[in-house]
């Protein structure tokens, strides 16, 4: 932000460059597109009234964006019910070539999501994060765990999501 | 060297290793072909969960900026007086302040130094309003829009509460957890402003042009302290830069 920039003008800037961002970590982790885009959305609202834009803005985002849908899946038992809705839908970048092969989309999807669901929620939180192009130290900080560590719970947390995608169905992209 | 490690190779992959640090796996796998293979598998093996994540995406939702505002504004307005973690008091006039409150003593010496120097009292207590929060680490009040008359007075003094009190018209107040709005359209009030002294950041807007801040021991302001120690901030002078925006209609869903 720049001395005489008004917040306003700083504030859609830093919309345009994060909202994409916070919006597939939220999506990726939750599985709730609608869930997501609110999230997201209320994240940056906090931002608005915070009138002042924190040392690293995108991990501020998404420390906001963790907690707000760590307390809207204790407040409400959402998560089964996310998954029975998933399947019906229809996912960006596969458009409908048949109904054998959305048949196989939609058990490829859902065989990702039960090896993500099944991870502890930090390996899971960790792994998302780090396939959304967030740093090392902006995972760190996101999840509260020393920087130094990242490295090997991120490896962990690979082995982990291979295994439980091995004990699945194989969901391996073609 | 010995073999590479999961760490090791997981670090080089996520492309976070300075240049020195680097330096003795890129020499290891100058010389490795069983790292060489490792480093190829597991990249595979990015690739791959990279891939299979995205199947999980849906479209991004096509939200604008401007729609985001405007629900942050929205709520800006909402008074909402059971403010998480904020201490919180609505004064209807001079005379409301609860007992035991340090804006009650505050509020009854701004009014006797009002009476002092010819301050336009506006009306009786009754009609002048204040309130009086705790800040946050970073606070700010907001006036929502400029005036064609009034003066804002600033003192910092040694008090917990941050106090904003109007004398004439009470405006309407909203209490978010980071500030003060004031929505002072078509007002023509004075305000008395009290910044505690312990308070780290300070901002006082009028509309998106900042008149006064306190960062730390630091006060920037164009105004000088008067004889009081307060600083006199005269609406009219005062030139925003960027005139507070008019609130476009609501297109956005309700909350």
């Amino acid at each position: 932000m720049t001395g005489s920039q008004p917040f306003d003008e700083v504030f859609r800037e830093e919309f345009e460059r994060h909202f994409a961002t916070l919006y597939r970590y939220v999506d990726r982790l939750s599985g709730d597109p609608d869930m997501a885009a609110d999230i997201a959305q209320e994240a940056f609202i906090r931002l608005y009234q915070r009138r002042a834009l924190p040392v690293d803005t995108g991990s501020w985002l998404a420390v906001v964006a963790r907690n707000l849908f760590h307390n809207a899946r204790s407040k409400s038992k959402r998560r089964s019910r996310l998954l029975a809705r998933e399947e019906p839908r229809q996912l960006t970048g596969y458009a409908s070539m048949s109904p054998e092969t959305d048949l196989e989309d939609a058990r490829r999807r859902k065989a990702v999501r039960l090896a993500l669901d099944s991870l502890p929620a930090r390996e899971r939180e960790m792994l998302v994060l780090r396939y959304e192009g967030y740093t090392y130290r902006e995972i760190a900080q996101i999840v509260d765990v020393n920087p130094a560590s990242v490295g090997t719970l991120l490896v962990r947390a690979k082995e982990a999501f291979r295994r439980a995608l091995e004990d699945g169905h194989d969901a391996t992209p073609r | 060297m010995q073999h590479l490690d999961e760490e090791s190779i997981e670090l080089f992959l996520s492309g976070e290793l300075s240049e020195s640090e680097s330096h003795p796996i890129r020499r290891h796998l100058g010389g490795c072909q069983a790292c060489v293979r490792r480093l190829e598998a597991a990249r595979q093996q990015d690739q791959e969960i990279g891939a299979l994540l995205g199947l999980l995406d849906h479209p991004v939702p096509q939200v604008d900026a401007e729609h985001v505002v405007r629900r942050a504004r929205r709520r800006w307005r909402r008074p909402y007086i059971a403010a998480a973690g904020i201490g919180f008091l609505v004064v209807a006039g001079a005379a409301s302040a609860m007992p035991g409150s340090p804006l009650r003593t505050w509020l009854a010496r701004l009014f006797e130094g009002a009476q002092e120097t010819g301050l336009r009292p506006g009306a009786p207590a009754g009609v002048s309003g204040g309130i009086s929060v705790i800040p946050t680490a970073q606070f700010e009040l907001v006036f929502e829009t400029g005036q064609e008359s009034g003066v804002m007075r600033v003192t910092v003094a040694d008090e917990a509460e941050f106090a904003v009190r109007a004398i004439g018209r009470p405006p309407a107040y909203s209490v978010a957890p980071e500030g003060v709005l004031i929505e002072n359209a078509g007002s023509t009030a004075d305000y008395e402003i009290v910044v505690p002294r312990s308070a780290e950041s300070i901002w006082i807007r009028v509309g998106d042009y900042v008149v006064f801040t306190k960062q730390g021991a630091s006060i920037v302001t164009a105004a000088t302290p008067d004889a009081r120690g307060r600083y006199v901030l005269e609406f009219t002078a005062l030139k925003p830069a960027t005139p507070a925006e008019s609130e476009p209609p609501d297109a956005g869903p309700p909350q």
